[in-house]
């Protein structure tokens, strides 16, 4: 766990001054780059693993779930 | 008393004192000026999805025979319902509301006081609001509610977002909790009978942060943490352990409920990757998720995905999901002697060691050319979820979406 921490860490630290500006932007403002494509999607492949797998939350919701019958 | 009838006028002086630094604080600011008309709420985007999954399999917590492991076999219909709503430039709500129907929810669970062995009916409310404080500050809440029979629960949690460097980087961090009760559901598996029309409770609360980065014109990263604590009833009510079984566990003498420790403590990693391909319009994704927990749990999840626009209007997602977890300490598909109905317990196959595979397509058309206004798009996806202890399940979805 805290190697995995470290990795992203330290990617995110070297990555950390690159600059895109605005204008350049084009590619990432396409649909398909949007951090989640389809909110209704991704709530029902979350509610799939949620129930079925012992990790509740989806990939963006890292730890949550209150509730056992979703372990 | 003489002090008291004194004290009087300086205390009504103060009390009319308020309403006035009420308006100074809370009044226009701009009252000299012609007062701006306000605008009002706008709906930016509608979507409604009707999924329907069908699952099969075999798990030991199940007492639906005819052996030790038992069907787990259900259906279920979910209509679900999104709309986005700008308040103001600066405030944006969403509000998702999905409605499950479920058929055998609890797996012909002993069952004498609801229907929700034989079938149920879920909904809950989710609102986001997102406010801008600044050009670079967001605070987000989301709050909300579920409801099923004998088991509800509500949520809330408040999140900051700072946006760096010309929007290149993101940093957001969140708190949230929720707060579930539920009925247990009379008589239990093994005949154990609660005392009187109790209620159960649990609790969870939480916290993420997660930095996203823009690495090129075309590729753009994100990597989050997590850790949740969950304290209370944490059992699954209609979940039962065979006991005494035979070596090979066909037959078994009977079964007990599940027990679980108090509390638990999860914590995850997890990571993203997307990146556009100009010269075929297409867009990879790559994430992955590692989870650990103190019931021994170690997970590791990788999703890979592509999308690949086949003309300006429409595109083909297909994805590929592994899965692989060991299972809690405490898990048992046959307790033995010496019976000790103290110690957690459970036989849930969601909790056991397994390998799942997931693969999936998705078409969607825009209905309207780009650059219109008003821009709808029509969707369907097929997935297949198959694990390696004996569950699967089919998914299939349509979907619309209407932007403003």
């Amino acid at each position: 766990m805290r190697s995995l921490v470290l990795i992203w860490v330290a990617v995110l630290v070297c990555t950390g001054c690159v600059r895109v500006a605005p204008h350049e932007r084009g590619y990432l403002s396409q649909e398909t780059m949007q951090p989640v494509v389809d909110p209704l999607e991704a709530r029902a492949a979350n509610q799939l693993h949620r129930a079925r797998e012992a990790t509740s939350g989806g990939i963006w919701s890292p730890a949550g779930g209150g509730c056992g019958c979703t372990n | 008393m003489a002090a008291r009838t004194s004290g009087t006028p300086q205390r009504l002086a103060l009390w009319a004192l308020l309403p006035l630094c009420l308006a100074l604080f809370c009044g226009d600011a701009h009252s000299g000026a012609e007062e701006p008309a306000r605008e009002p709420w706008k709906i930016e985007e509608a979507r409604i999805r009707f999924n329907y999954f069908s699952q099969e399999g075999f798990g030991y917590q199940s007492q639906a025979g005819p052996g030790p492991a038992g069907s787990e076999e259900l259906r279920v219909y979910e209509p679900m319902f999104y709309l986005k709503v700008q308040q103001n430039p600066k405030v944006e709500h969403t509000v998702t509301i999905p409605i499950d129907v479920i058929t055998s929810a609890s797996t012909d669970a002993i069952d004498a006081t609801t229907s929700a062995s034989y079938h149920n009916e879920a909904g809950t409310i989710q609102v986001n609001t997102r406010i801008d404080t600044t050009e670079d500050d967001k605070v987000s809440v989301v709050y909300g509610g579920h409801g099923e029979e004998w088991y509800a629960s509500i949520f809330g949690g408040i999140g900051y977002t700072r946006d760096l460097a010309q929007d290149n980087a993101t940093v957001t961090v969140r708190i949230d909790g929720s707060f579930d009760w539920f009925n247990p559901y009379g008589p239990r598996p093994g005949g154990v009978v609660p005392e009187g029309n109790e209620w159960d409770f649990r609790g969870s609360f939480g916290g993420n942060a997660e930095v996203s980065q823009i690495l090129n014109s075309t590729t753009w990263v994100k990597a989050g943490y997590g850790i949740a604590w969950q304290k209370g009833e944490l059992l699954t009510p209609w979940n039962s352990v065979p006991f005494l079984c035979d070596p090979a566990v066909t037959v078994c003498l009977g079964r007990v409920q599940e027990k679980f420790p108090g509390t638990r403590l999860k914590q995850t990693v997890s990571g993203l990757l997307a990146h556009y391909l100009p010269r075929t319009s297409s867009t990879l994704r790559l994430s992955y998720r590692f989870f650990a927990d103190d019931y021994d749990i170690r997970a590791h999840t990788m999703l890979g995905e592509i999308y690949q626009y086949v003309t300006e209007r429409a595109y083909i997602n297909a994805h590929y999901r592994v899965h692989h977890q060991n299972a809690v300490y405490f898990w048992t598909n046959n307790l033995g002697l010496p019976l000790d109905l103290t110690a957690p317990r459970t036989a849930d196959s969601d909790l056991a060691q397994f390998w799942a595979h997931e693969f999936g397509v998705k078409v969607l058309f825009h209905l309207t050319p780009p650059g219109r206004t008003h821009q709808h798009d029509m969707d369907a996806y097929y997935n297949r979820y198959i694990r390696s202890n004996n569950l699967s399940v089919h998914v299939v979805s349509v979907g619309y979406g209407y932007k403003f």
